[in-house]
């Protein structure tokens, strides 16, 4: 099996809830979730020579970079990153992620560090469509108790049809094994396929 | 040669009308995108060569997502099929078509917008889904008759398909 370098966007979720802290996700989740994704691109990019892109969202989406085989950039970008606003356009911010990755041929993956809401903006099967039609892989990490992620039944279903990877964990630890390992997988099999 | 079809994603769209153009467009060798819309608009498929696109599993798709609050403004899917086409090199090679239920008067009028397109050599036409237009269509369309397309129950896709290509 060859290691074909991948180029991955972490869309993080800045909106108000994001902004408290959770279990070990401190101070807030959303400084938690930039720090575990700092974690994993330094793995990335110095160990699969990946190039990593960030975008935040909460009612509105704002790309932050393009992906960048920089480690500096990534992590100069990630921590200064805090909660922003009302609103979670979680579709919205796919959209933007997988546009950001229009013009790669390398393997694409959007990963998503979220507390699973979604109020405004275009639906979730929506963004998720669009990313499997354009070849992009998805991944949504969801931080809380399952039973009380709101988006948790259409993660459900969208990961039954194959267009979403969803996993969900209450701690730092757990997060960071989870997400790496899903990018890993889904990598692995974007390079085999 | 891009067609660029736009459906509503809101609640009264039409989603089967912009696949009917789509299975008419077949044998036309073009290539296909498809976009949704209600206040902005979404892709769905990014330009793909009509022999690549599954057109039942794109129904299937059509049917999974659900409508979401309106307004429609279908000047939006203009602003992002112009965006688009160019962002793929179609300048000049590329037609769009709004499917639209004209429900209510939109903010902003669709001929304006379609300045944008005309600019980028970018062809733009609005496709009724109502059986005829309302009375305020000309502040959308402005002089633009020739963009407006109604379909009623005689309507031939094809010979729409094929006016809406060879405008």
């Amino acid at each position: 099996m060859s290691k074909r370098p991948a180029d991955i966007v972490f869309v993080l979720d800045s909106s108000i809830s994001m902004g408290k802290s959770f279990s070990d996700f401190r101070p807030s989740k959303v400084k938690a979730a930039a720090e575990i994704a700092a974690r994993i691109s330094r793995t990335r990019i110095f160990g699969h020579r990946d190039r990593v892109g960030v975008i935040i969202f909460y009612a509105f989406v704002v790309p932050l970079l393009h992906p960048t085989s920089s480690y500096e950039a990534v992590v100069r970008t990630l921590s200064r990153l805090g909660y922003t606003g009302e609103g979670s356009a979680l579709g919205d911010a796919i959209i933007e992620a997988v546009k950001m990755l229009r013009r790669t041929q390398r393997p694409r993956l959007v990963v998503v560090f979220s507390d699973g809401e979604l109020n405004v903006g275009s639906p979730l099967e929506l963004a998720a469509l669009y990313a499997s039609n354009s070849g992009v892989r998805l991944c949504i990490a969801t931080i809380g108790y399952e039973d009380r992620i709101r988006l948790a039944e259409r993660l459900r279903m969208l990961q039954a049809k194959g267009l979403v990877e969803w996993r969900n964990a209450t701690s730092m630890q757990k997060l960071e094994s989870e997400t790496a390992r899903c990018i890993g997988g889904i990598l692995a099999s974007s390079i085999s396929g | 040669m891009l067609l660029v079809l736009a459906a509503e994603l809101t609640r009264g769209g039409d989603r089967s009308r912009p696949l009917q153009l789509v299975r008419a467009a077949v044998d036309a060798g073009v290539d296909i995108a498809i976009l949704l819309y209600g206040i902005r608009a979404y892709p769905l498929l990014d330009p793909t060569p009509i022999g690549d696109v599954d057109i039942e599993a794109l129904a299937d798709q059509l049917s999974m997502i659900p409508p979401i609050e309106g307004p429609s403004e279908p000047y939006r899917p203009i602003r992002e099929g112009v965006n688009m086409a160019l962002e793929y090199g179609y300048e000049g090679d590329a037609v769009i078509a709004v499917f639209w239920s004209a429900g209510r008067q939109p903010r902003v009028p669709v001929w304006l917008q379609g300045i944008y397109a005309d600019n980028a050599g970018i062809g733009w036409h609005l496709v009724l889904t109502r059986p005829s237009p309302p009375r305020w269509i000309h502040r959308v369309v402005g002089e633009y008759d020739d963009r407006l397309h109604v379909i009623r129950k005689t309507t031939s896709m094809q010979k729409m398909l094929a006016r809406i290509l060879s405008a």
